[in-house]
């Protein structure tokens, strides 16, 4: 699965967000987009899953282009950065209606498996995000869109997810941001940075620095 | 499909509360039409719609786009089982009057 999403146009009003935006992602890879804050990194996500209408955007898969929502086709799955799960609704329902089993999940995680009759709305913050992460990443989709996976969550479980992240690349095809860049790099098979508007392939790391991404020396 | 239309009865038994005490007023001021009911239930399934995408409620139709379902598909779904209740309801009710 090859996807596509180039001539992205965005407008707020009169500002400009986005202008010239192109990105390749593909299965086996893991794509990520970096930028500053405000830089419209989410809302990339967002059109690109069609939870955000642009002015202009252009999304192909396999090279035929996309006439209907990116979600609509079920092909797809995406990670806000908000909690996105209803709340009332209970971790072992969740689990059925992404039909992902449970069972793996306490493999990789034996200290939530108390919590397979609670409310998702009764775990911590963190641990809300991480079985929203384990969701997205396993429920059954070719393209997996990922808004801030790391953002709340303690670094053993980081490192977790990343393990998930490369494992789950094999057959599907992972497009992140964040702002933890190192991990973002660590886990990277092409990088794209936005800034003013447009997105750049970053060849060589040292570019994060020349274009004012990363401090000189930060790599 | 069946998970699609679970989820949405999910998203339905948040407002059947607010459904069945609307429909008790629809017979406190006398109106048992069914036609009207319906037409009453289509007004509110807009409204709500319309709320929810102006509030920050927006952000959880994430949940059900991730299963594959569109708002259209949701609030169309949603205002099926509401009217489906609410012609059962209302001809229990004409019974007995």
């Amino acid at each position: 699965m090859i996807f596509e999403i180039d001539s992205v146009e965005l407008y707020f009003k009169e500002k400009t967000i986005l202008n010239g935006i192109y990105l390749k992602a593909e299965t086996g890879k893991t794509t990520s987009l970096l930028g500053r804050n405000g830089s419209g990194k989410s809302c990339v996500l967002n059109i690109a899953f069609g939870t955000l209408i642009a002015k202009y955007s252009h999304i192909r898969l396999n090279n035929k282009p996309l006439k209907k929502p990116l979600y609509q086709t079920q092909l797809a799955s995406f990670l806000p950065q908000y909690h996105f799960t209803p709340n009332q609704v209970k971790v072992s329902v969740l689990f059925k209606l992404f039909n992902v089993k449970w069972k793996d999940f306490i493999v990789e995680f034996p200290e939530l498996t108390k919590y397979k009759q609670y409310k998702i709305n009764t775990l911590s913050g963190g641990e809300r995000r991480l079985i929203e992460i384990y969701l997205i990443l396993k429920k059954n989709a070719k393209i997996i869109l990922l808004d801030e996976p790391f953002n709340g969550i303690s670094p053993l479980y980081i490192d977790k997810i990343k393990l998930l992240i490369e494992i789950e690349k094999k057959h599907k095809a992972i497009i992140l941001t964040d702002h933890r860049y190192q991990d973002v790099i660590a886990i990277s098979d092409a990088i794209y940075l936005i800034k003013n508007g447009c997105s750049k392939l970053i060849n060589n790391l040292t570019e994060l620095e020349d274009y004012n991404y990363l401090h000189q020396g930060s790599l | 499909m069946i998970s699609q239309l679970f989820a949405i009865l999910h998203y339905y038994r948040t407002f059947a509360t607010w459904s069945i005490a609307i429909n008790i007023l629809l017979l406190v001021f006398g109106s048992l039409n069914i036609l009207v009911a319906l037409i009453t239930k289509l007004f509110l399934i807009v409204l709500l719609w319309y709320i929810v995408n102006q509030t920050e409620a927006k952000q959880k139709l994430t949940f059900y786009k991730n299963l594959g379902v569109s708002d259209f598909k949701l609030f169309g779904i949603v205002y099926c089982i509401d009217a489906i209740i609410t012609v059962v309801f209302l001809s229990l009710i004409n019974q007995f009057i």
